[in-house]
């Protein structure tokens, strides 16, 4: 009996985990019930919220009331006439505040005319100085005498307006109640403060139609705004945005719990452990036939939430209140979808790694539900209003998948921060799985004692010379995220220019070199295989030199080919406002000292990167198949470049990769991790000293500019170059492929 | 010639616990043959369950080496475990899967193809007459029921050797004589057999031979008529508990055995 794990038998072991988490009627109920229950339930609320939240003053009649003196005058039967002049836009003066109230109020009644949805005005006389009134509510704004210190000023108005005005009967009623009037009204009152807003458009009203009658007829207000909603949105938009995706996040978390809980701690309890462990299948094959059943139960979880939920805002109605037109298309809703997989695939590695250290459901449950608890915090921190979904958030778990499907849903997401935050859940996914891996079915989680939390962080006992994928992966888990808040951050500290490189210098020494190496010194990984730190044979010496120049040298054309080409296919990110950086850094990087320069960005990326991508990221993956270990070493490269590089652009992808791929193959040709960084490091030197002398090379006129082709005679050198180049490596490794082989199987 | 399935030669492992060391296993030697029952016995915390882990591959000794089919659990324990079945106390089913598809399922974790998994099962469920509840689903089924299931589960892939541990407990004298009737089938099938318990009467009634375990020493090996030769004891019974004062008295200097 061959014990190979083909994908047909791992396909039937991920049919049995799903068959029986489907079967069991638990998860059904989170499946099928939960969303049934939840969405109507959850569109009542809203609904309620939405109406409350557009209902001030609707239909109500703003009480202004008249103080004593004020009583017998004309004022109050002027107040309610020129109440008429609102809905004369020619007149009255728009608020934006205002329009969108009324909008809200005409949207909300299906009435496109002002009519009489706008609060009904009534003034009445007083017999006091009305402040008590005021107070206690009865009256919603009091006008009083006309202010002291304008009286003066107002009787000379009045006399100035009667001697020219005098006669004229239309405009008579008015001039005595010409000059200042005090209001006054409740702070912070929305009822009040609406009161003063209608009383000023009134009295503005009046104002203008006074003018127009003692100007003219013809007469026309000089300066008019004419405020036109476009889109209808809520208030609570933003908000609901925002709730949309932490609800469905947060189901299809609960989705995902009970299946992680029943395939890992269940088969203790139920004590079918011990006889999956016994099995010469490998434990992380089983695992991962339990991760699949975990992820499609929980996907099938986000279906049904989406469905349901989609369904419930659509016929709500509710869609439309939130969104406005059109926002909601299938685009959205096919995005969300993808990142609740990602979210999905990442939640349930966590559960799975939690679960698989439990002994039995109640445990399981215990350790989940601080778990959740944390969840919820950034869950509902990302509701915040003020919350700028910026880089650092993007690296914080569920908060940056919540944060980005928000912005999917308003149609404002970005690349940038989507793709820290997929590479980043990634990762923790990546990382997640690997404590799974050692967790499940192991020694201390079968006959646990109370150390073993510290087991499981405990060196081991033997030394290893290669570094599993399971290692690399919590790495990178923990060092991606560090290196990309720390090289944000950390050159923010200082305006000088050299000093940020120097710092980032330092970040990428403690982090990309220092700490896999700490960390394979903490795992008892042998430097000298993981990281190939063996100098290539005597005899292949001089071919690699000649070879490192060669690919060196022109290895960047084929590269600055393939930023074009993905720029032509729409591979792109880089605009205006980043492309002025780039050249404002080069512009700064001529006037440091070309030797720091080479120092900070030739030499230590390719010492720091050679010893993590080449070094563990390679011999990582390298236990399998030597192609699939170069070509995924060289992606998660290019992954790396693409996303903490000071001006993230997507098109650095393909160039990086491609560089990534040589290195990759270099390494494992020649056996040795120093060719490939002598070559990165020329690589990179050669570009960089073309930078510094970039004005004496226009001079010379063999400068190409940043967005053309090369010159096709400069490909064809440049290909035969890097041929040479590579054909030498090969050489180099003449002999060695047995060997090759070997440490591969 | 008699060909010895196991090979367990030396074995030692001392554990840590609470900052003391332990010793769960102190120079633990013995072989089982094919068509042979071996009753491990000895009291809770003897050390059964930590032998039975080590021929497993699944905990590696301090020292000493075990065989299994020829191949050392050291040197590929896969292997080993793919020469082994194995049926244990807390073992337990699927509730929601139906008997044909668990055992399936652990015929397809042992590698065996589908169509031998199909004849396997059919075989299987005649012997040990699972026909009636064949496709009912594990939760609906009887103590006596899953214990057949468990049973047929550790055969499913046909492996020469057998590792019982405590196969009886909690059963009643129905589901215990289902276990017996098992290991003699076992036995008539020429696979080695290791039945770890701490039930003397049982053992008594279907091993070939014994090694009685205290504290980590395998104290006595051999059959039945030796044991009794050696502990002047008619009755494992007796036998266990003159071993346990031998070896009280060991301690203290003297090393012959009371009479009981």
């Amino acid at each position: 009996m061959s014990n190979r794990l083909t994908p047909v038998r791992l396909l039937r072991l991920c049919l049995k985990e799903l068959r029986e988490s489907l079967r069991d009627r638990r998860t059904i109920v989170t499946l099928v019930l939960m969303p049934l229950l939840v969405y109507p339930l959850l569109s009542l609320v809203l609904n309620r919220v939405l109406l409350t939240g557009m209902k001030p003053n609707q239909g109500s009649t703003i009480i202004v009331g008249v103080s004593t003196e004020l009583r017998d005058s004309g004022l109050p039967s002027i107040l309610v006439d020129g109440q008429a002049l609102l809905y004369d836009r020619q007149l009255s003066p728009v608020y934006l505040e205002t329009t969108l109230e009324d909008q809200k109020l005409l949207s909300s009644s299906g009435r496109e005319d002002g009519g009489t949805e706008l609060p009904s005005l009534k003034a009445i006389g007083l017999s006091d100085d009305g402040r008590s009134s005021l107070r206690d509510g009865s009256i919603d704004l009091l006008i009083s005498r006309r202010a002291a210190d304008e009286s003066e000023q107002d009787s000379e108005d009045q006399r100035s307006a009667k001697s020219q005005f005098g006669d004229d009967e239309a405009i008579k009623a008015y001039l005595n109640l010409i000059g200042t009037y005090e209001v006054r009204y409740r702070k912070d009152d929305q009822r009040s403060e609406r009161a003063l807003q209608i009383v000023e458009r009134v009295l503005a009203a009046i104002n203008n139609r006074t003018t127009q009658e003692v100007v003219g007829r013809h007469y026309s207000i000089p300066f008019r705004l004419q405020a036109t909603p476009v889109v209808m949105k809520s208030d609570f938009a933003d908000l609901l945005a925002t709730m949309i995706p932490l609800v469905l996040v947060l189901m299809t978390m609960a989705g995902a719990v009970y299946p992680a809980i029943d395939l890992t701690a269940g088969e203790r309890e139920r004590g079918t452990m011990e006889a999956l462990i016994v099995s010469p299948t490998p434990l992380h094959a089983v695992l991962f036939a339990k991760y699949v059943a975990v992820v499609t139960v929980a996907l099938l979880t986000a279906l049904a939430n989406l469905g349901a939920m989609t369904l419930t805002l659509w016929v709500s109605g509710i869609s439309k209140l939130i969104f406005g037109d059109g926002i909601l298309s299938a685009g959205v809703i096919g995005t969300v979808l993808a990142l609740l997989v990602l979210f999905t695939m990442f939640f349930a590695a966590l559960l799975l790694a939690i679960t698989s250290f439990a002994k039995s459901f109640k445990e399981a449950q215990a350790y989940l539900i601080p778990l959740m608890l944390l969840a919820l915090t950034p869950g509902i921190m990302s509701l915040l209003p003020d919350v700028k979904f910026s880089g650092l958030l993007a690296t914080v778990p569920l908060v940056n998948i919540v944060l980005l499907a928000r912005q999917v849903l308003v149609g404002s997401a970005e690349w940038h921060t989507a793709l820290i935050s997929v590479t980043c859940t990634g990762f923790y996914a990546l990382a997640a799985l690997a404590v799974a891996g050692k967790l499940f079915g192991s020694d201390a989680s079968m006959h646990g004692s109370q150390g073993s939390w510290r087991d499981l962080l405990s060196r081991p006992k033997f030394w290893q010379d290669m570094p599993r994928i399971d290692q690399m992966a919590m790495t990178m888990a923990v060092m991606f995220p560090l290196y990309f808040v720390a090289s944000s951050l950390l050159p923010r500290l200082s305006e000088d220019f050299e000093t940020r490189l120097s710092y980032s210098v330092a970040v990428s020494f403690a982090l990309i070199l220092f700490f896999p190496l700490a960390v394979c010194w903490f795992a008892k990984i042998r430097f000298t295989t993981a990281f190939r730190l063996g100098l290539p044979r005597a005899w292949t010496w001089p071919l690699l030199l000649p070879a490192t120049l060669l690919v060196a040298s022109s290895a960047w054309m084929f590269a600055h080919e393939l930023v074009l080409i993905g720029q032509s296919a729409g591979i792109g990110t880089i605009g205006e406002e980043q492309m002025e950086f780039v050249q404002r850094m080069s512009k700064q990087l001529q006037q440091v000292p070309l030797a720091f320069v080479l120092f900070a960005l030739a030499i230590t990326p390719a010492v720091c990167e050679e010893f993590l991508f080449r070094g563990m990221v390679l011999s990582s993956m390298h236990r399998r198949s030597a192609l699939s270990a170069i070509v995924l070493s060289a992606v998660v490269f290019g992954l790396m470049h693409v996303l903490t590089s000071n001006v993230l652009a997507v098109e650095r992808f393909l160039p990086s990769t491609y560089m990534g791929l040589i290195l990759g193959w270099i390494a494992l040709r020649t056996g040795s991790l120093w060719p490939g960084m002598v070559v990165h490091c020329c690589h990179n030197g050669l570009l960089l000293a073309v930078a510094h002398y970039q004005d004496e090379l226009i001079e010379m006129g063999i400068f190409v500019e940043e967005k053309s082709h090369l010159p096709s005679h400069w490909l064809i050198a440049g290909g035969v170059m890097l041929a040479i180049g590579i054909l030498l490596f090969w050489f180099c490794g003449w002999g060695k492929v047995a060997h090759v082989e070997e440490e591969s199987n | 010639m008699v060909i010895c399935l196991i090979v367990t030669s030396n074995l030692s492992k001392r554990f840590q616990w609470a900052g003391k060391a332990i010793d769960a296993l102190n120079g633990v030697t013995f072989n089982v043959s094919g068509g042979e029952v071996f009753g491990l016995l000895g009291p809770n915390g003897a050390g059964k369950t930590t032998t039975l882990r080590i021929i497993m591959g699944l905990m590696r000794p301090d020292s000493g080496y075990v065989e299994v089919g020829g191949v050392r659990t050291s040197r590929d324990s896969s292997a080993v475990r793919a020469n082994i079945g194995m049926v244990s106390t807390n073992d337990g089913v699927y509730p929601f899967l139906s008997v044909r598809e668990m055992l399936l399922y652990f015929a397809d974790l042992y590698a065996v193809p589908m169509s031998t998994a199909r004849k396997r099962l059919d075989l299987l469920v005649e012997q040990l007459d699972l026909s009636r509840f064949v496709d009912q689903r594990c939760c609906t089924l009887s103590t006596g029921q899953k214990q057949r299931v468990i049973l047929a589960r550790g055969l499913m892939h046909d492996p020469p050797v057998m590792l019982l541990d405590e196969p009886t407990r909690g059963l009643d004298v129905v589901g215990s004589q289902t276990v017996f009737e098992f290991i003699s089938h076992l036995k008539d099938l020429g696979k080695a057999v290791l039945l770890s318990t701490h039930r003397l009467d049982e053992a008594e009634r279907v091993c070939d031979r014994f090694g009685l375990l205290h504290r980590g020493n395998l104290m006595y090996t051999g059959t039945l008529d030796e044991i009794r030769a050696d502990t002047s004891q008619e009755h494992l019974t007796d036998m266990f508990l003159c071993m346990m004062k031998s070896a009280e008295q060991e301690k203290s200097g003297d090393t012959a055995c009371p009479t009981v």
